[in-house]
């Protein structure tokens, strides 16, 4: 069911097939029925609270069915959406608060204390906790007593449905700004890509705040389907993963390459039965084809699609992955654009490139962002312009991401412009990671540096010096980097260093210390 | 294995931060204290320490949520 308004089909299919499970978690589900009525009463609720259109709702939770009803009430309301990660360190919570001037949040009695603990000035109302510890709360039980029709607001497809923050070189989170228009878009591809029905039930294994989570609530919506929201612990687990799968008769899943790798070699999956799945997506980094072909060679009715996108333009290429040579460790390309997209590969010039010449991957598409959140610094660089119909330019999104297109018309991904890595599908800029480092005062410099971890993806280590006679310890600045970073950004070793090897142009030799760094994880 | 050897290697090796304490029944997995790299790490550990073989099938939630299940686990694994 496709309409303007990104929340619509909960309504639709609240008409159509009010028994069908919209959301399911851990062998408890909530129809689309129940869904409709009490994700309305809490956008009643926000809107009793003094929330207008516009406004920004964030989504402190973890993984359940309230996280839905969340999205579904904050939309219907005419807010704005901002997922916060609930394992995030409290001083960034309130930098993304503060950033994007959130008012409200829906969160839950054992996160809602984190929200306290933030500065009075700051804080706003909460929902879905019985006891706000001093904030003004409302309760699940309060919301329903709210009116369980939806509410009258005025907002049409331009305007926006969700911000969700990602890491910012200069340490501070930008928050990117996605329409209802570009959601639909991206929902729409999705759902048609792998061919969605009512009968899905589609993983929600990606936390909130990763685009791929955007596929998994609004393409299965849209399709009338069933998500099936995985408790973070079972992402730890790999058999417990595979366990839920099967429990769970899930069909669909968009996850990262480490989650599929880890389920191979350690998912038991030769003691589960897998068969209820049909198709698995994967994005947010390179999958080394020995462990894929493994993975396709295990699960041959499973259809496989390399999924490339930033998310300040989501899902904008995509490659089904065919059978995989025996042998051949030729990278997977990114493959074509999707149809909602064009792509343009421009030299440092701003001139297109030739196929087999390598350039940066520029991006028009209906998933793209409206820009940065408050952010003219960032959202005047971050675009280049085609001339068009008149005042109204052709917008491009410069990715950072260096690819090729080959003779046989399929684009290859060949790394980043920058210094942003990705660990385990997380997009970190070691740039931040240093400045939480260089935030202790007892450290001088600091250098980040992503290191291989042999599967595909990468670990982030670091080295710093401290000033003459203080006596941190890596140990202490590792603590300190804790209440800076998310867990995901976090260097898994600190190496504290008498002085930092300079290239001869005198800076920070990072590649040098990453070659000598040595450090074993058990992987 | 004890729960204090357990303890003392999450506290020591994986977190690098004695300063962390770590109760017997804390769930170790909704406060981030385990994540996949370091639940790969801890029965490497074991496995190394006890001579037990851990099979990637017992690798889950209900064995591993807090020292205690840990714990317990083993034990069974011991007489079993």
């Amino acid at each position: 069911m496709i309409d303007f308004l990104i929340h619509s089909p909960v309504s639709y299919f609240a008409e159509k097939t009010p028994d069908h499970p919209a959301l399911s978690f851990d062998g408890s589900s909530m129809s689309y029925a129940e869904l409709d009525r009490v994700s309305n009463q809490l956008a009643h609720a926000l809107i009793a609270r003094g929330l207008q259109p516009g406004d920004r709702v964030g989504i402190f939770m973890h993984k359940g069915l309230e996280l839905g009803v969340a999205i579904y009430g904050a939309l219907k309301a005419g807010g704005v959406f901002v997922p916060l990660d609930p394992f995030m360190p409290a001083a960034r919570l309130e930098v993304i608060l503060e950033d994007c001037d959130l008012r409200h949040v829906v969160t839950s009695d054992r996160l809602v204390e984190a929200v306290a603990q933030l500065p009075a000035a700051l804080w706003p109302e909460v929902y879905g906790v019985d006891d706000g510890h001093g904030l003004h709360a409302t309760s699940w039980d309060a919301v329903g007593l709210y009116p369980s029709t939806l509410p009258e607001v005025w907002i049409i497809d331009q305007d926006l449905g969700y911000i969700m923050y990602t890491s910012g070189s200069t340490g501070r989170p930008k928050g990117m700004m996605h329409t209802h228009h570009g959601s639909n878009s991206y929902a729409r591809w999705g759902a048609m890509h792998v061919g969605l029905a009512p009968s899905d039930r589609v993983a929600s294994h990606a936390p909130l705040h990763f685009d791929l989570s955007i596929f998994d609530f609004f393409s299965t919506v849209q399709s009338g389907a069933t998500v099936v929201l995985v408790p973070e612990p079972v992402t730890k687990f790999p058999a417990s993963w595979t366990s839920y799968i099967e429990s769970e008769g899930i069909s669909v899943v968009f996850t990262v390459p480490f989650t599929l790798i880890e389920m191979l070699e350690r998912g038991a999956m030769e003691k589960r039965d897998l068969s209820s799945l049909r198709w698995v997506l994967f994005g947010g980094e390179p999958f080394p084809p020995k462990h894929l072909r493994e993975l396709m060679r295990r699960l041959p009715d499973v259809r496989f699609t390399n999924v490339y996108g930033p998310a300040e333009a989501p899902s904008c290429t995509c490659y089904d992955v065919p059978t995989l040579e025996e042998g051949s460790e030729e990278p997977i390309p990114i493959g074509t654009m999707s149809v909602n997209s064009e792509g343009l590969i421009l030299d440092e010039d701003d001139r297109a490139c030739a196929v087999d010449d390598e350039g940066e991957l520029c991006v028009r598409s209906s998933t793209l962002m409206k820009g940065y959140w408050n952010r003219p610094d960032l959202n005047e660089h971050a675009f280049f312009y085609r001339d068009s119909f008149g005042p109204f330019p052709d917008v491009f999104y410069r990715t950072g991401d260096l690819v090729v297109r080959r003779e046989d018309g399929l684009l290859r991904f060949l790394g980043r412009k920058d210094r942003m890595v990705k660990t385990r599908g997380n997009r970190v800029e070691l740039d931040e990671v240093e400045a939480a480092l260089c935030s202790h005062p007892e450290v001088s410099e600091a250098a980040a540096y992503a290191v291989s971890d042999g599967r595909g993806s990468s670990v982030i280590l670091s080295t710093v010096t401290i000033h003459d006679g203080e006596g941190a310890d890596a140990a202490a600045i590792m603590r300190h980097a804790r209440t800076r970073l998310p867990g995901y950004a976090l260097p898994k070793d600190v190496v504290v260093a008498p002085e930092l090897p300079r290239t001869t142009s005198g800076k920070i030799d990072r590649r040098a210390l990453g070659e000598s760094h040595t450090f074993t994880d058990a992987t | 294995m004890s729960i204090d050897d357990i303890r003392s290697y999450i506290q020591d090796e994986l977190l690098n931060d004695a300063t962390t304490s770590i109760g017997d029944d804390d769930d170790l997995l909704l406060s981030e204290t385990l994540d996949s790299l370091r639940v790969m790490r801890l029965v490497q550990h074991v496995e190394d320490r006890t001579g037990l073989s851990v099979p990637p099938e017992d690798v889950t939630i209900e064995n591993f949520r807090s020292l205690r299940h840990i714990h317990a686990y083993l034990s069974s694994r011991r007489t079993s």
